[in-house]
């Protein structure tokens, strides 16, 4: 089977990474870890393209970050939600269910 | 981020550019570490985590414009608009409190002066900023997010073993579904 590569909806990184930080604190690996681990190793973001967004998303006041201690002792960047990033994750949330509800009830339309 | 910080990073570009460094690098190492415990030689590992990690060198170069952009258009904004408060406080005590010709003159002058200025600094900054934020959204939203199927014959170390692309679960959902279901609480 040849590998088949498919582009989700553009708007879905960020609203990955808000929801990979809901539990807590990451860094920039962990959160994409955090992705594929949920997603049984499907939804796979190109490694290198987080770093802008996590960057632009700091800017936005959606996630802050802070440098600590990694599980290896290792000096790590870590990134959280902020109030507004809880809003932001709610409000795509709810976009994202009534856009693929309304994709969902198109495609089973005989 | 407040505005001190802003100030302090400015004037610290090459401490910020380094971290920018150190981030990108952890990030790299622990794909390795992986890699390594994985099974893969040193090499093999290195090798992979710079294909998994893409362009480095244009990553790095976004990651500074993005830092540049923040830390001039924040930090001058709120610079700006905190002088010409400033200015405008002390244009209004001096015209409140001046008993002389010659002083309520000068004091109506400051007024006017301030008054100009701030219609212009917020005429100026109010669309830029959220022009600003539209452009950051449609930067985050244009990041393609790549759905892989694996394939079932001769997968690699580095992909995941799946002998099946199981994109619903038994409930139907998506994996993204699957993601923004996931119970917060555990």
């Amino acid at each position: 089977m040849a590998k088949s590569k498919t582009n989700l909806l553009q708007g879905t990184l960020a609203m990955l990474i808000l929801k990979a930080l809901a539990r807590g604190e990451l860094h920039g690996y962990e959160i994409v870890q955090r992705i594929q681990q949920t997603s049984d190793g499907i939804l796979k973001v190109e490694e290198g393209s987080l770093y802008p967004a996590l960057y632009r998303m700091e800017e936005q006041g959606w996630i802050e970050a802070e440098w600590g201690a990694s599980e290896n002792n290792r000096r790590a960047k870590y990134y959280k939600l902020t109030r507004a990033g809880r809003k932001q994750l709610a409000d795509e949330t709810s976009n994202w269910e009534r856009l693929s509800g309304a994709i969902a009830k198109v495609l089973e339309t005989a | 981020m407040s505005i001190i910080k802003s100030i302090l990073r400015r004037l610290r570009a090459e401490a910020f550019e380094r971290e920018i460094e150190e981030e990108l690098r952890f990030h790299i190492e622990m794909r390795m570490r992986d890699n390594i415990a994985a099974g893969m030689s040193p090499e093999e590992a290195e090798r992979d985590a710079l294909r998994r990690f893409g362009n480095l060198d244009r990553v790095r170069a976004e990651c500074r414009e993005i830092s540049r952009e923040w830390l001039v258009d924040g930090a001058m904004m709120k610079a700006m608009k905190g002088i010409t408060g400033v200015m405008l406080g002390c244009g209004l005590t001096l015209f409140l409190t001046s008993g002389v010709h010659s002083v309520r003159q000068v004091g109506q002058v400051l007024v006017c002066i301030a008054i100009l200025w701030w219609l212009l600094i917020y005429l100026r900054a109010a669309q830029p900023d959220q022009h600003r934020i539209n452009q950051h959204l449609e930067a985050v939203e244009s990041m393609p997010l790549g759905l892989t199927a694996p394939s079932a014959v001769g997968s690699s170390l580095a992909e995941p073993n799946h002998s099946q692309v199981a994109a619903r679960d038994d409930q139907g959902r998506s994996p993204v579904e699957r993601l923004l279901a996931e119970d917060e609480n555990g």
